[in-house]
């Protein structure tokens, strides 16, 4: 099970939500040092022996040794976070460690203020956002970034480009930029002690378990980053990003007739398409298999045979759809059985990107009360959106199965 | 009379299905928007849903129980079958293309 520890987002001061504790006297200059002492380190220690006594020790030699760096079996992530990873056999030993390095790490007894509900892992993979919506990678260790925008060239004010517009021939554009905050967020992974001893018990290789689990960690994280945001914190969203418009379609998928539910789903995505006054329109839908399935199996017309499907998938080659992704992420997203279909602009320079900063590296293990915790360090940015016409989320309620 | 305001930060569109002569109705309402909320549209299990999930508020008035709207749209006519509804609907054609018809088969 995980939570997100809130570590160090305001070690650099500036307005805390209620509740939150600075860490004083543990800045984002020690951070870097740290991290870059610790890989130094590493490399020298690496060098010296070959006797595992952590899974991070285990992990680095297994993976890192010898010109393994390539190896394309770990997650690319964890490979640019195993640059800063610990071989720490007991607290002592990494207290002497980091003396030598001359940072101070933060102790065991720090306090934390747990910003979220545990990351449940559900078994389903994040491939359909995570890998569907591009990243944009800003320098990490800023306090903000710049988000890029669209706005009409007539003159109007500085909002995101929306399908309201008077001018119904042409439409010129102009770049803005709003200056946004960049996030740091500890995650908190912890592993307790009887999932430690179950998983030794078993046989369980305790390292890839650790592995896995810390890499479904990221996965879960940023997926629901992405999805949901996070309460308290002004990083934009799927559910609040405002150039998304957000539709909600009264026609309930599984009960109305598949004429309905057919005519239904086209008009949303005509819809899209048809409010960019330019040629700026979504070229990606995202959308579940509850959704698609509505659509299988059955024929559209009853003199055709073809399915409701074959042409729906016709329909938004027509609507200038190039990419159709099919997953389980936006279901639920509007409530219990109710799911998101999302039709986006994605790539290039005016397409959706999530703000990345410093990719998500494990900087700390320790053994806490409740088991052992990795604390993983990121920092992140929006759900940036240059241009919005179009963009939408639709959602559907779906009966069950 | 009710009144809502859009509390998040997205424009929500909410769909009310057809109403009698079977026009499209929809609801549009932009972040942060207050307004009046039309009869239709304030008994619409979409909107009473929005409420629940704290994506808008009533500001003014109740809103009415949760009706569904009428959204089907009308099945096309099945296509002929037998050949009884093939002869059936050739003969429902105009006599000029009737006679084309009888020519073409007439002539093998």
């Amino acid at each position: 099970m995980t939570a997100i520890h809130d570590l160090s987002r305001y070690v650099r001061g500036g307005n805390l939500p209620a509740g939150l504790v600075p860490l004083s006297g543990y800045d984002m200059d020690a951070i870097e040092q740290h991290v870059l002492a610790v890989h130094a380190d590493a490399r020298r220690l690496h060098a010296d022996a070959a006797q595992p006594v952590s899974w991070t020790g285990a992990l680095w030699e297994r993976w890192l040794s010898g010109g393994k760096h390539a190896d394309s079996k770990v997650n690319p992530r964890l490979l640019e976070g195993a640059r800063v990873m610990l071989r720490a056999r007991s607290l002592k030993q990494r207290a002497q460690v980091h003396a030598d390095s001359g940072t101070t790490l933060p102790s065991a007894a720090l306090r934390m203020t747990i910003l979220g509900p545990d990351i449940v892992q559900p078994f389903q993979s994040a491939a359909d956002i995570l890998d569907t919506i591009p990243r944009r990678g800003v320098q990490g260790d800023q306090l903000g970034y710049r988000r890029r925008f669209v706005i009409p060239g007539s003159g109007g004010g500085v909002t995101v480009l929306r399908g309201d517009q008077t001018l119904t021939n042409t439409v010129e554009v102009a770049w803005q930029e709003e200056f946004r905050p960049l996030h740091w967020a500890g995650i908190g992974v912890t592993r307790g002690w009887m999932e430690q001893r179950l998983a030794a018990a078993a046989g369980v290789p305790v390292e890839a378990y650790k592995q896995t689990a810390l890499d479904r960690a990221f996965t879960e994280f940023y997926r629901d980053l992405r999805l949901n945001g996070i309460s308290g914190l002004d990083v934009l969203s799927m559910a609040d990003n405002p150039a998304l418009l957000r539709i909600n379609s009264s026609v309930v998928l599984g009960t109305a007739n598949i004429q309905t539910v057919y005519a239904e789903i086209v008009r949303v995505c005509t819809l899209a398409a048809e409010i960019s006054p330019a040629d700026m329109g979504p070229n990606t839908i995202i959308l579940t298999d509850r959704i698609m399935n509505r659509l299988l199996g059955t024929t559209s017309l009853p003199t055709q045979g073809i399915t409701a499907r074959d042409e729906f998938l016709k329909t938004l080659q027509e609507v200038g759809i190039t990419k159709i992704v099919k997953g389980k992420s936006l279901r639920n997203f509007g409530g219990s059985n109710i799911d998101g279909m999302a039709l986006l602009r994605l790539g290039g320079d005016d397409g959706m990107a999530a703000v990345q900063g410093f990719d998500a590296a494990p900087v700390y293990t320790y053994q806490g009360p409740q088991g052992e915790v990795t604390i993983v360090a990121c920092s992140f940015g929006d759900l940036e959106q240059p241009v919005g016409d179009g963009s939408l989320i639709a959602l559907f309620e779906v009966t069950p199965w | 009379m009710v009144m809502v305001q859009n509390l998040g930060k997205q424009r929500e569109i909410f769909d009310g299905g057809l109403d009698e002569e079977g026009v499209r109705q929809t609801m549009q309402i932009d972040p942060q928007g207050i307004g009046v909320v039309p009869e239709w549209a304030a008994s619409l299990p979409v909107v009473h849903r929005a409420v629940e999930r704290g994506r808008i508020k009533v500001v003014a008035g109740t809103l009415p129980e949760a009706k569904a709207p009428r959204v089907e749209v009308a099945a096309p006519a099945p296509a002929p079958s037998t050949l009884a509804d093939v002869v059936t609907a050739l003969r429902a054609l105009p006599a000029e293309q009737r006679a084309l018809l009888a020519a073409e088969l007439l002539q093998g």
